[in-house]
């Protein structure tokens, strides 16, 4: 079971640095967004997995099931709230940029 | 409608019990206060779809997990080898996926588990169509076969065609 455990840990702490990497190597905003995904997804499960192999306290085992749970539904949430007002604030600042410079006729 | 804001209620007083492990009155009597108020803020945001069902989709989400769990861990595969190739092979693109005949809460799962999957995101949710992005052009291709969508259509059991 430690081995086990310890697995899990160091895999999902390569792939949080495979998502960090990606931060850092991709081109944009949008591109960036797919890699910090990574991270809270595959990452985040392999290490609360890790976690919960680690422990034999029952009430532990629940808590960190349901951390992983919570993070399931807000992960997806706040990206899509990110990305959601990323493309709204381009929008307006196109807009902007049209009323600021009128196009001719 | 009193009743499904009690049994939320206490649903969440469980929890509270389970996470603090005390049976203090003060503590339990606080819990059920925050219980109430957290099951009537749920109410007030109609989370509830009027064609929904609940316990029908509670059951068949052991069937739909394993599927997506796999197709989470293929395309978090697939993104970390693009990442880590030299020559990063990406083709940036959004695409629009249609969710008819799916109802609120299925659009809501739907649209989650496709940010869940690294890859693809959603940029927007209209009524009939989610607006996504997607790192290459496959997994977009992909994501249009809708094989995902099926699933979820299953999900929610009861297809109302409207």
């Amino acid at each position: 079971m430690f081995v086990v455990s310890w697995i899990l840990l160091v895999l999902g702490s390569v792939f949080c640095l495979i998502g960090t990497l990606g931060l850092m190597r991709l081109p944009d905003f949008y591109t960036r967004v797919h890699a910090a995904s990574i991270i809270d997804s595959l990452g985040a499960i392999l290490i609360l997995l890790g976690l919960i192999t680690q422990s034999q306290d029952p009430l532990v085992i629940i808590k960190l099931i349901l951390i992983l749970l919570f993070m399931m539904l807000t992960g997806p949430t706040a990206v899509h709230a990110l990305a959601h007002t990323a493309v709204l604030s381009e929008k307006n600042r196109a807009s902007d940029q049209n009323s600021e410079h009128p196009q001719e006729p | 409608m009193l009743i499904r804001i009690l049994i939320a209620a206490s649903l969440l007083l469980l929890l509270w019990v389970l996470l603090s492990g005390h049976l203090g009155i003060l503590l339990l009597s606080l819990g059920i206060a925050s219980g109430l108020l957290v099951a009537w803020l749920i109410h007030r945001l109609a989370l509830q779809s009027p064609n929904f069902n609940t316990l029908y989709f509670s059951l068949n989400l052991p069937r739909f997990l394993p599927w997506f769990f796999l197709e989470v861990v293929r395309s978090n595969l697939d993104v970390s080898w693009r990442i880590l190739h030299p020559k990063l092979p990406i083709s940036p693109n959004t695409s629009t996926v249609s969710t008819s005949k799916l109802n609120d809460v299925a659009t809501t799962t739907y649209a989650n588990c496709i940010t869940l999957t690294p890859g693809t995101y959603t940029l927007n949710v209209d009524d009939q169509t989610i607006e996504v992005h997607s790192l290459t052009q496959e997994t977009a291709e992909k994501l249009q076969q809708g094989k995902m969508k099926e699933r979820i259509s299953v999900l929610q059991g009861r297809l109302n065609t409207s």
